[in-house]
């Protein structure tokens, strides 16, 4: 089976239908999918302006990570899920759409760039943890970031447009 | 301090409204131009009753009399429902006038902003009120 022709399979299961057909169900999803993204990035938007050296630049970075994290991961669970829904309900669609192929390009980058601080950049953290601004390689992750999510969201919100 | 307080709240609750319309579905001029009009009568071939928006394909003739299939281009379920649209509301077979706008792309079918008019008379509309009104 070819991966649009698993497409064509996923959004004809009746769960797919049922979302795409629904009256209330898909705008419930959509706007859900919304608030989680404002949650989850808009959490992330703060830590990078704190690895920036732009925000909060008197508390210690481990410590704003601290704070943020819960609604980074919660807002991210949500945001996937209603997400997966979304897809589940128009995936031929997705499939040919190239914004949504930019979109998942971007979350994928913006993963690398969150798995290479946390497993490399941060191992060095005792050093620079309360500095206003941080070293350069720490400023890197946090603007990396920053452009990616945007990517993530306007291409997000070109799919619609392409539809 | 309180003074602030209010301004912030009135422009965030002035974003959020902003934002009502962008998530309810795209803009008319993405895809379609409103300066080329069309006004054509065919049969309801299938309805694609969908989210973001539903499609009712609809069979007619072209100016060489080829038998081609539009695919009109209708509000959200949510709002058509809401309006006492259903998904079997119209039929396959149903002879139907319609008047909206073309795409911009050329061989696109796709009809915007598009009044279906039934053949009781009814107007079925991309989200507007004129239902009952015919």
């Amino acid at each position: 089976m070819s991966l649009l022709e698993f497409c064509e399979w996923l959004e004809n299961t009746q769960i797919g239908t049922g979302i795409r057909e629904s009256v209330w169900v898909f705008p419930i999803i959509e706007g859900t999918h919304v608030l989680a993204l404002a949650i989850s990035v808009g959490a992330i938007l703060w830590f990078d302006l704190r690895t920036l050296g732009i925000n909060m630049r008197g508390q210690a970075i481990s410590e704003v990570y601290r704070q943020v994290k819960p609604l980074m991961i919660v807002g991210f669970v949500i945001m996937l899920a209603t997400g997966l829904l979304l897809f589940w309900a128009h995936a031929v669609q997705c499939y040919n759409n190239v914004f949504f192929r930019f979109k998942l390009a971007a979350m994928f980058m913006a993963g690398v760039n969150a798995a290479y601080y946390h497993f490399k950049t941060e191992r060095t953290i005792d050093d620079w943890d309360k500095f206003p601004v941080p070293p350069a390689s720490v400023r890197m992750a946090g603007l990396l970031s920053l452009i990616f999510w945007a990517g993530v969201i306007a291409s997000g919100r070109l799919m619609a447009y392409t539809f | 301090m309180k003074r602030n307080t209010l301004i912030l709240l009135s422009l965030i609750v002035g974003l959020i409204l902003a934002a009502v319309p962008v998530l309810a579905h795209h803009s008319i001029s993405a895809e379609f131009d409103t300066t080329k009009p069309i006004k054509f009568a065919g049969k309801v071939k299938s309805v694609d009753w969908m989210n973001p928006h539903i499609y009712v394909n609809i069979e007619a003739k072209d100016e060489a009399g080829k038998t081609i299939v539009y695919q009109v281009e209708g509000g959200p379920p949510n709002s058509l429902f809401r309006q006492g649209w259903r998904k079997d509301t119209l039929k396959p077979g149903d002879a139907v006038e319609v008047s909206g706008v073309r795409a911009k792309k050329a061989d696109s079918m796709r009809i915007g902003t598009a009044q279906i008019k039934m053949p009781d008379g009814r107007i079925f509309a991309r989200g507007s009120a004129t239902a009952a009104a015919q």
